[in-house]
């Protein structure tokens, strides 16, 4: 596929799929978020309103408490409540002082003293109508209130009606009645600033316009209709809510806001987010302008060289550096790292060379070791087969020596004097040898002589007999050498001791069962192998089994007792295996030696015990023989070194 | 024959009728059926701040009207006390003097304390034509008043006698310049005319006088007042409530800085010694009294009467426990008297009942032998003779200064 192909599907792609993909995205998007947006605006605008509800009802009964409170200062004065119980001071200083008050900011409202049954006894605007007469107003059902000890606030049309009692030693015997009409309080409120446009105050008789918008509300044919209507939660050009206001039972307020308002304020955050739309629409169309400049060209050219590279694992190719900045670094970092990989390369090869190199080295070095190694064993087991031997011969010289020093001589010699002392005396040989002290003395002395001589001769065959033995210990040290040292590499292997005991019992079995002797075998699991030559491991365990049953093959021990049991161990100290039977033939303290010195039935086994105990230590192991006195057992133990702490 | 029994039915018929219109008539004159009784109104403060004056002057009433009863009434015809609360409130005191003045078989009202509620129940007092009897109300005015005819007889203190006479008390113990300290009511301007009358009777003259409001909380200036003006006796007119409050203010002052107090009586009809019994042992405090039961002037009939007493209130132990002693012995005189005017006038009308109180001889009461009690023109029983200066003990009974220990 050509690099113009490319960009033309490439092209085609984009702008016929991405982008108008991407505008109805956006479009989804902006109507989506518009919708929210709203409801975002709408709901934080009905808290703000909520808040401020509650800002103005606070506001409201403020108000209304501090006219309240008026009373009550009113009330519990004591002109005032002398004024209830003295005649003459109602007509004295009672009308004056209340002449002279004003509620404030109601300047109309008229303050009263009633007596006990809502009577006036004095008024501040006494000319003014005597609201008692109102028919609209429950007067005894407001005073009975007031004389069990409350406070009364109402709001009638036209009329708000603040009554408080008057109490002498606790109990209520009078009145103050605060009287004004709605436009009054309205006057009130008027003067406080509100943070919101729209106050209605309301209770289920009457509605009061505070704010100039809702009194705009007023205008109406029926305007008792009207105030009900803008009241409802429900209006077009307000978002509304009511409130009661605390500690006024019934009463309650409701505020406003303009809806325009928040509409002025929602379709400039419209027009933000279409702004922001556009320019999100804008910016997707560069990045992909920008992003297809770096599909096309640039791409191609890296696609190509990266697949070239890929297969001839050649690194020496370069990418051009020029171009978008964007190119420019791929391409740079591109060529950077292929000088990395071609440096690397070099090191591999030089590497690989050497490692290469050294291990013919090693190798060779290991060949020398292991000749040096095996030459050296062999030096060792020389030098100790030759003082072996050494050790065996002196004895075997001893005992040519002996025979050399010629005791055999001595008699002869003996006997010749005596032969001649008797010649001298043949003529009266019996008279001589039976009755002349000397005669005597010398046929006695002749028949020891005689004696001696065959002791002597007896002694020089057990003498031979021993040299001989002694030359066929050599012969066979020198035998066991060439068998030990022979042709076999001496080189060490991981070794299963199980596998070996199994083998060496295998071989063994004839011989035992020849013997009616019972073997038995424990394998430990999971038993380590053991680095040792697994040829010589094997014929120690089968000198050692030849041994056992030698053994007991030759002391007739009972049935009972023609056991030999072999176990395998593998503990933290080492890894090896015993071989326990009732058998005896065994000093532990001379059985490894070379040289067998009485009469014990095989000078071969007694060697192979000794070589036992030389390839047992060649290969860091250690051989021990005990005898398990309780038992009547002999137990030899064969131990290989793991590299733990020594045996117990 | 049949029109002479005819002529008989008619005639009987006829003298029913007579009877019947006879005994209407008698009731519209004063005269009582038998089987009804004869009323006597208690208008006093019951509930409120000397609420314990009413019920003083209620037992007293009850005692009488009981020793009456038990001696057949007023010519058979029991008497039965009906009680209304006016609770200090001139308003109130009005209206139920209105309300006993609707009672057909209504012999009098007794009416006590204060002195602005009888002052303000005058006019209608009068508009009703009702007895009204009072112990006590000190006012002046109250019997002084301008009605012909007064239908107001008072066994009580006259302000016009208590202010000379309380005047004359500082005076003896050595003071010369009394503060009068007097409440803003027809009481205390009453007072306040006698008191400087008797001071300047004797060319002196208050060191200052010095008004408070009923429910006044706030006396610490007034009581600096008293003192800047180098007063050295306070001469008191104030009731329970406003009486403990001034107590408990000068109380509050280092010991020598303490003013002695001669008070009227209206402390004793209320709460005054429980207010203040913490701190009333360092105040010198005496006030007016006219009637002592642990002193009495007539051993035998006071011995009675707190028998008598002691049988219906069980919880007075000894005589010390008759509290507000005054209000009981003067309803009770009261009592007695209205009885010896209703016999004599053989009516409950009123009016006729008013006349024979003001002819009542001789009675010998409890307080004193009244002779008379009234007259046409003094409707006042007792005189300045009659009080006495008294003072809390250490338990609070009421004790005459004499008797102090």
């Amino acid at each position: 596929m050509s690099i113009t192909h490319h960009k033309h599907r490439l092209a085609t792609m984009i702008f016929l799929r991405i982008i108008p993909v991407a505008i109805f995205v956006l479009v989804l998007l902006w109507f989506g978020t518009r919708y929210f947006a709203y409801k975002t605006i709408e709901k934080d605008l009905y808290a703000n309103l909520s808040a401020q509800t509650k800002q103005t009802a606070m506001l409201i009964e403020r108000k209304l408490d501090n006219i309240k409170q008026y009373a009550q200062i009113l009330a519990s004065n004591d002109l005032v409540v002398n004024g209830l119980i003295d005649i003459t001071a109602r007509s004295n200083y009672i009308p004056t002082l209340f002449q002279s008050l004003i509620v404030p900011e109601i300047n109309t409202a008229q303050v009263v003293l009633t007596d006990y049954k809502g009577r006036m006894i004095a008024s501040n605007f006494p000319e003014q109508d005597n609201y008692e007469t109102d028919p609209d107003i429950s007067y005894s059902v407001i005073i009975n209130k007031v004389m069990d000890g409350h406070t009364h606030f109402q709001i009638d049309p036209g009329l708000i009606i603040v009554a408080v009692p008057v109490n002498y030693f606790h109990l209520p015997e009078g009145a103050i009645f605060v009287y004004f009409r709605s436009q009054d309080l309205s006057t009130v409120f008027t003067k406080v600033s509100y943070p919101v446009d729209f106050i209605l105050i309301k209770n289920e008789r009457i509605s009061l316009a505070i704010t100039n918008e809702a009194m705009n509300f007023k205008v109406a044919d029926n305007e008792g209709h009207f105030l009900e209507k803008a009241a409802a939660s429900h209006d077009s050009h307000w978002i509304k809510q009511q409130l009661a206001i605390p500690s006024y039972t019934g009463l309650s307020v409701v505020c406003g806001l303009k809806k325009e308002e928040i509409l002025q304020g929602y379709k400039r955050f419209e027009k933000l987010i279409l702004l922001s739309m556009l320019l999100a629409l804008f910016a997707l169309t560069i990045g992909v302008f920008i992003a297809s400049r770096l599909a096309t060209n640039p791409l191609v050219v890296f696609a190509k060289g990266i697949e070239n590279v890929r297969g001839t694992k050649c690194f020496n190719i370069r990418f051009p550096e020029g171009g978008a900045w964007e190119v420019s670094y791929l391409a740079s970092a591109f060529n950077a790292l292929f000088e990395e990989l071609i440096s690397i390369t070099i090191t591999k090869d030089q590497l690989e060379e050497r490692v290469a190199l050294r291990t013919k080295e090693l190798e060779m070095m290991q060949g020398h070791l292991v000749k040096k190694a095996i030459e050296a064993g062999r030096v060792q087991l020389s030098n100790m087969v030759l003082h072996n031997i050494g050790n065996a011969v002196t004895p075997l010289n001893l005992q040519v020596e002996g025979i050399r020093e010629n005791e055999i001589g001595r008699i002869t010699s003996d006997l010749q004097r005596c032969y001649s002392d008797l010649c001298l005396n043949k003529v009266s040989l019996t008279d001589y040898v039976s009755r002349d002290k000397r005669g005597v003395q010398v046929f006695e002395y002749m028949s020891g002589l005689i004696d001696e001589l065959i002791e002597t001769s007896d002694g020089q065959e057990n003498t031979v007999e021993k040299i001989k033995k002694t030359v066929a210990n050599v012969n066979a040290m020198l035998t066991l050498q060439q068998m030990y040292s022979g042709t076999d590499p001496d080189y060490k292997e991981q070794t299963d001791i199980n596998d070996l005991v199994t083998t060496a019992i295998q071989i063994q079995s004839p011989e035992f069962d020849k013997r009616k002797i019972k073997i038995s075998e424990v394998l430990s699991d999971g038993m380590r192998p053991v680095n040792v030559n697994k040829n010589q491991l094997l014929q120690v365990l089968l000198n050692l089994l030849k041994h056992r049953y030698e053994a007991i093959g030759y002391i007739h021990k009972p049935m009972s007792q023609r056991k030999v049991a072999i176990q395998t161990y593998d503990r933290k100290q080492g890894i090896g295996f015993e071989i326990i039977d009732f058998g005896g033939g065994i000093d532990p303290d001379t059985a490894f030696h070379p040289v067998e010195t009485d009469d014990s039935s095989n000078g071969t086994a007694d060697l192979d015990l000794y070589y036992c105990k030389l390839f047992v230590q060649a290969n860091d192991g250690e051989i021990f023989i005990d005898k398990m006195i309780d038992e009547k057992k002999t137990r030899i133990s064969v131990w290989f070194n793991t590299g733990d702490s020594a045996m117990e | 024959m049949k029109y002479m029994f005819k002529k008989k039915v008619v005639f009987f018929y006829i003298g029913i009728q007579f009877f019947i219109t006879f005994s209407f008539l008698s009731l519209e004159s004063g005269r009582v059926l038998a089987g009804q009784t004869i009323l006597i109104g208690l208008d006093a403060d019951m509930s409120s701040g000397s609420a314990q004056s009413g019920i003083a002057i209620k037992r007293g009433a009850l005692i009488a009207i009981d020793e009456i009863n038990q001696q057949g009434g007023i010519a058979g015809v029991k008497l039965e006390l009906v009680v209304k609360d006016h609770r200090g409130n001139p308003a109130r005191g009005i209206d139920n003097i209105n309300e006993f003045g609707r009672l057909t078989n209504l012999a009098a009202v007794i009416g006590g304390l204060h002195t602005p509620v009888v002052i303000a129940e005058l006019e209608a007092i009068h508009r009703n034509e009702v007895i009204f009897l009072c112990p006590w109300a000190a006012g002046t005015p109250i019997v002084e008043n301008r009605y012909h005819p007064n239908y107001v007889f008072r066994v009580s203190v006259r302000d016009e006698f208590a202010g000379e006479f309380l005047i004359r008390k500082a005076l003896e113990r050595g003071f010369t310049r009394p503060a009068l300290l007097l409440e803003q009511t027809g009481w205390g301007r009453s007072n306040e005319k006698a008191m400087v009358l008797a001071l300047n009777s004797l060319k002196l003259e208050p060191s200052g006088i010095f008004w408070f409001n009923w429910g006044i909380k706030s006396v610490t200036k007034t009581i600096q007042s008293i003192k800047k003006a180098d007063s050295d006796v306070i001469i008191m007119v104030a009731n329970a409530p406003e009486g403990a409050t001034f107590v408990k203010a000068i109380s509050s002052f280092p010991e020598k800085d303490q003013l002695p107090v001669i008070s009227h009586w209206g402390i004793t009809g209320g709460n005054f010694y429980q207010d203040t019994r913490e701190i009333i042992d360092g105040i010198d405090l005496q006030f007016l009294q006219t009637y002592s039961f642990s002193a009495p002037v007539f051993s035998d009939r006071n011995k009675k009467f707190i028998a008598q007493y002691q049988h219906f209130f069980p919880s007075a132990v000894s005589d010390f426990e008759i509290f507000s002693p005054a209000g009981t012995a003067h309803a009770y005189d009261l009592v007695h008297l209205l009885a010896i005017a209703l016999k004599r006038a053989g009516t409950i009308n009123r009016n006729a009942v008013r006349n024979e109180l003001e002819k009542i001889d001789e009675y010998n009461g409890l307080i004193k032998d009244y002779k008379p009690p009234f007259t046409e023109s003094r409707h006042d029983a007792l005189t300045e003779q009659d009080f006495i200066m008294a003072r809390y003990n250490a338990k609070g009974y009421i004790v005459p200064v004499r008797e102090d220990k």
